[in-house]
């Protein structure tokens, strides 16, 4: 009879009011409320048509008012749809409706995960259904893989899950270590706090008026010879919002901006703090308070 | 003494810029707050470790379940220790942050889904299990989820082991 047939994963909660068609709907994911890609498989599905129905792409009288958060179900779609026939009932339009992207749009069409079950292959809705689950979660694992160092000659998700722990282990270690070492070298802090950091610089969406100001103001507790050296090292761009200091300065100097979207901290780059601005923090410091922060660091060492 | 190149561009929406601000803040004031009580190291550490955990969460804010979960216990631990109560009765979650409205759902930490079996459906022994310990508020989530905050929770704190460990360079050296 008819070779193809689509089955569609449909994300529309609205959808299971329309009991018109006869159709299996399953919950996919009900706890699903990032958006998450759709993946989908490709190739047709034999299929029977059952009361040779048609359907019009997406039923236009369905709720339009999808969260990426709804739950999605699996539909057998009674559509007749073969590649030679192309008739009124072959809604291969559907099929340009296949996305990747995210679920959020508000249009009716793309509401529908448009999965067609491989040749060959179980075409039950719950197979399927398990299909696009397995198929995200391996998109989800690969993610993990760039994330997590040393991952990419393993594979299989037992081990990469060992490694993801492994790696969350020694994070939260490492974290534990540093929060000790940071309250061993640094006992009060308050010297350097001082030093290193300005009151306003919480506020990273203050525009500045004129580039020149905000750094007289906000960087007070410095000495005005290092202060012009600021002025120097950071350029009056209309970008630089944040009020400079040294910090901030030091955390770029280094690092290559990479143009990764997801990664952004994480692969900047390693060498973090300069040569020159070490020297120019310890410049800092040792004008501010020589004395007091010295006789503190001699005790604790 | 001058810059010998240009500096590059400061993205002040990057992560690493956020969570370091948000560390010494939270460093700062950590140190001001109670430094008559308790100073000694063990303590001490302890505070960094919080501090340090709390400004992770902070700047995530209320997106990720995850920082909510760090951000609810640490919260409660304030009121009871502020309050001193004996009896641990708080089951409302603090909320206040902004919690975007729609996209969040509201759980506290302690609840898990009855219905649902959350061990185990990858097929693998015990792994899952031991990651939901590891990622805080990932018990509410099925597998989907917890790899997604895994993913986000191996970023952060990345992030922020980068940002202490600049901060202790920075000051071992001075």
């Amino acid at each position: 009879m008819e070779s193809g047939k689509l089955s569609r994963v449909s994300s529309n909660q609205s959808m299971i009011e329309n009991k018109k068609f006869r159709r299996i709907t399953m919950e996919l994911d009900s706890m699903e409320e990032s958006s998450v890609s759709e993946a989908e498989t490709g190739i047709k599905v034999q299929g029977t048509n059952i009361n040779g129905r048609k359907r019009k792409g997406v039923p236009k009288g369905k709720g339009k008012e999808t969260q990426s958060s709804s739950t999605i179900f699996a539909k057998d779609d009674k559509v007749v749809a073969e590649v030679e026939k192309e008739d009124s009932d072959a809604k291969r339009s559907k099929s340009n409706e296949d996305k990747k992207s995210n679920e959020k749009s508000t249009e009716a069409l793309k509401d529908y995960i448009h999965v067609r079950a491989r040749r060959g292959q179980a075409t039950d809705s719950h197979s399927l259904a398990e299909r696009v689950r397995r198929e995200k979660i391996s998109e989800r694992m690969k993610f993990l893989q760039d994330l997590v160092p040393g991952c990419n000659k393993v594979t299989g998700k037992a081990v990469m899950l060992d490694e993801i722990i492994n790696y969350v282990q020694s994070l939260q270690r490492q974290v534990e270590f540093l929060s000790m070492k940071l309250a061993t070298v640094n006992p009060t802090m308050d010297a350097t706090m001082e030093a290193l950091v300005s009151k306003d610089m919480f506020q990273p969406h203050v525009s500045l008026q004129d580039n020149v100001d905000p750094f007289d103001a906000s960087v007070h507790s410095f000495p005005y010879g290092f202060h012009s050296q600021i002025n120097g090292m950071i350029p009056d761009r209309p970008e630089n919002q944040f009020s400079m200091n040294p910090l901030v300065a030091a955390m770029h100097r280094n690092s290559t901006i990479k143009p990764s979207s997801h990664i952004d901290g994480f692969s900047e780059g390693s060498t973090f703090w300069g040569n020159d601005l070490q020297s120019v923090v310890k410049m800092a410091l040792g004008q501010d308070q020589p004395q007091s922060f010295h006789g503190q660091m001699k005790v604790e060492l | 003494m001058s810059p010998p190149q240009q500096p590059t561009s400061i993205n002040p929406n990057s992560l690493k810029i956020q969570l370091a601000y948000r560390f010494l803040h939270n460093l700062n004031n950590l140190n001001t707050k109670r430094s008559n009580l308790d100073n000694t190291r063990i303590r001490r550490s302890h505070r960094v470790k919080l501090a340090a955990y709390a400004s992770m969460a902070y700047v995530v804010g209320s997106r990720r379940a995850w920082s909510r979960a760090i951000l609810w216990k640490i919260r409660n631990r304030a009121v009871l220790a502020r309050f001193k109560r004996v009896d641990h009765k708080i089951t409302t979650p603090l909320r206040h942050h902004h919690v975007h409205a729609g996209s969040v759902k509201r759980r506290t930490p302690s609840c898990s889904n009855p219905k649902r079996e959350y061990s185990d459906p990858f097929g693998n022994s015990g792994q899952e299990v031991k990651l939901r310990k590891l990622v805080p508020g990932s018990s509410t989530m099925d597998a989907l989820g917890l790899l997604d905050e895994t993913a986000d929770y191996i970023k952060c704190l990345a992030t922020q082991v980068e940002v202490m460990k600049n901060l202790v360079d920075l000051y071992s050296i001075i």
